[in-house]
């Protein structure tokens, strides 16, 4: 750590682990800066985190991870391969812990087998998981809650203060024996989140419930990845568990204190929490350098010519990354004026929030449509994104990108007007999703 | 910041409750009265901060009187300053996480050996309980809490993992209570609150 870095609080385990190349910070806007006087405004607050960017350096230790497998062994999953495909993910991922790692490893049907207890990633626990792995077939129905809940027991066990403690729950089915019901699952993610261990969700083909898996993974402060083919499952652990290593800053949150006038609506998808004037937005785990967007719907009272209303927004963090990274990073103020209709008539927009707030509309709009759909509200479907096609369009004006987005919502609405397959339907939900959580998929 | 003022209704809106239970509120002496009569914005940042106490309290299932006795002492900035406090979770995950399992704490143990052969199942893992527990005992602060529970005097047998369930006493009045035995469902649970803030409301204004 160079030495205008340092911190000037009381030194936590993990000071020394992070040499920063760039600062994290924050960067806020607005559409329009203008209000009217006479009549309620309604305006956008687009609000981008980026993680400090960490130098690379071999001998750097980074903060341990603490993983549970937990994979899905019910019957369904042996077609296509899908089980031994997830077996061969797990052992490839353990390549890449160390020993000062920890994993475990679980597979659940309607009865739980802890594979692997929670242990040191040596290389004996490794070679040990990939024997007891290789004896494990499809069987049984899917106690999805007792498989993932006994994943996060064995993580809790061996529960690392300073490390990223998380468990990964791979399915294919609905959970169908034990815990059933969504609200409950959800309730025990979040509650786990509290208390320091997180929950990331692979849905796999066409028969989970991708409602509950996301669900659980935002309420669990980790992360929720579609597999449309079994073959893909390798990588999507990879990458998962390659996520886990590389984070730098946890649990980081914004806080925007607004006057409680201002109704504060989060239309992005993260975890918000409102209390009085202050709006809270949990945005889990950051990796090295990493962007995301948050996009907030604002309402505006009415006021005097003249008269200002201001937002101030924070970040931080488990650890203190973001105030360590860059001391010097202060609260950033944005301000609104009250004016009259003709100067609001006539006010510049801020494109770059344009385009944020129409691809956040988009991707709400393709997963209600998704929904619509797969009930048969065929007409309903399509017009949901025919409605936030022609909305967009109304500000677009020449913009390249945003008329793109019309282009394409154009092309796509259609699509929706008669029966999907259901491969398609899981498809264009994630890619909204993962869209609208700023993690889009190529 | 202004000193913003709230009608009836969103005062109730902000603080998650009714217009009724602001009412019920002010005539228990638990929240001051409106500024002016009638229906304007006459509730302000006092109103707000005490009313969100009483629910933080409420959900900790003091009585009404108790929760009168507590604001009664406190500023509007002590309350402020309270209402800042994040709620901290009340037990560690892994305590969470076995309540949910329905296990005792000692039934699956820190244990970081490999047993010898094949996918351990839970009743294996119950007979290294008590290696477990010393396990327990000497890991670090975020077992600590459960390394104190489990005391010599009511040292588990391994067997017969004693009923985890707690009788609770919510007193609902001086004269009346309900016992609960937890853990509840999450079902159960909302309909208990609604419950006992029903039969407060209904005890109160006879």
């Amino acid at each position: 750590m160079s030495s205008d870095h340092q911190p000037t609080q009381e030194p936590s385990d993990r000071e020394n682990e992070f040499s920063f190349k760039a600062p994290g910070g924050i960067s806020v806007q607005t559409d329009r800066t203008l209000l009217r006087a006479n009549g309620q405004s309604e305006r956008f607050l687009l609000v981008e985190v980026t993680a400090p960017t960490v130098a690379p350096d071999p001998s750097r230790a980074r903060p341990p991870v603490n993983l549970a497998f937990v994979l899905d062994r019910s019957g369904s999953m042996s077609a296509a391969g899908k089980l031994d495909l997830a077996k061969v993910a797990v052992e490839s991922a353990l390549a890449r812990l160390q020993a000062e790692d920890r994993f475990a490893v679980v597979v659940y049907d309607d009865r739980v087998d802890v594979v692997l207890e929670g242990s040191p990633a040596s290389a004996e626990a490794r070679r040990l998981a990939g024997e007891r792995l290789a004896r494990i077939d499809a069987r049984g129905s899917t106690d999805l809650g007792t498989g993932w809940l006994t994943g996060c027991e064995q993580v809790a066990v061996g529960q690392s203060p300073d490390g990223v403690n998380r468990a990964l729950l791979l399915t294919d089915g609905l959970a169908n024996v034990g815990i059933t019901d969504h609200d409950e699952l959800v309730r025990h993610a979040a509650e786990l989140r509290e208390r320091g261990i997180s929950t990331t969700t692979f849905g796999v083909g066409t028969d989970f419930d991708e409602s509950l898996l996301q669900a659980m993974a935002d309420a669990g402060g980790g992360h929720f990845t579609f597999i449309g083919s079994a073959v893909q499952i390798r990588d999507a652990i990879a990458s998962e568990v390659g996520e886990t290593l590389d984070v730098v800053a946890r649990d980081v949150v914004v806080d925007i204190t607004m006057p409680e006038a201002v109704r504060v609506e989060a239309l992005t998808p993260f975890p918000t929490e409102q209390r009085g004037s202050r709006t809270a937005i949990r945005l889990g785990d950051l990796v090295s350098g990493q962007t995301i967007r948050i996009v907030l719907r604002l309402r505006f009272p009415l006021g005097g010519i003249g008269r200002d209303i201001g937002a101030l927004v924070n970040v931080g963090d488990r650890d203190e990354v973001f105030r360590r990274s860059a001391p010097a990073l202060a609260p950033v103020a944005l301000v609104w004026q009250f004016d009259t209709s003709q100067a609001n008539d006539t006010q510049r927009r801020d494109r770059h929030v344009d385009r944020a707030v129409a691809a956040i509309f988009a991707a709400r709009a393709q997963q209600q449509a998704v929904a619509l759909n797969r009930q048969g509200r065929f007409g309903e479907a399509a017009h949901a994104i025919d409605g936030v096609r022609r909305r967009i369009e109304g500000y677009a004006g020449s913009d390249p990108e945003l008329q793109r987005l019309v282009a394409m919502l154009g092309t796509e609405a259609p699509s929706y007007a008669a029966a999907m397959p259901e491969m398609q339907r899981k498809q264009r939900h994630f890619m909204a999703s993962a869209q609208a959580r700023s993690r889009p998929q190529s | 910041m202004t000193q913003e003022t709230h009608t009836l209704n969103d005062l109730a809106r902000l603080a998650g409750v009714t217009p009724r239970t602001v009412r019920f509120y002010v005539s228990q002496g638990l929240l001051p009265p409106a500024s002016r009569p009638g229906p304007g914005p006459n509730y302000g940042p006092a109103h707000l901060g005490r009313l969100r106490l009483i629910r933080r309290l409420q959900r900790q299932h003091l009585p009404l009187a108790e929760i009168r006795g507590r604001l009664e002492t406190l500023t509007d900035d002590e309350i402020g300053q309270l209402l800042e406090q994040p709620q901290q979770p009340q037990s560690s995950a892994l305590e969470y996480v076995r309540e949910q399992l329905g296990r005792g704490d000692w039934t699956i143990g820190a244990n970081a050996s490999m047993p010898a052969s094949g996918p351990s199942t839970r009743a294996q893992a119950k007979a290294a309980a008590p290696m477990a527990i010393a396990q327990m005992l000497a890991t670090g602060p975020a077992l600590a809490r459960q390394a104190q529970a489990i005391s010599p005097a009511a040292a588990p047998n391994p067997d017969h993992p004693p009923d985890r369930s707690t009788w609770e006493r919510i007193e609902l009045t001086r004269d009346v209570e309900i016992h609960v035995r937890r853990p509840l469902d999450r079902h159960t649970n909302r309909a208990l609150e609604k419950v006992v803030e029903f039969a407060r409301e209904a005890l109160a204004s006879e």
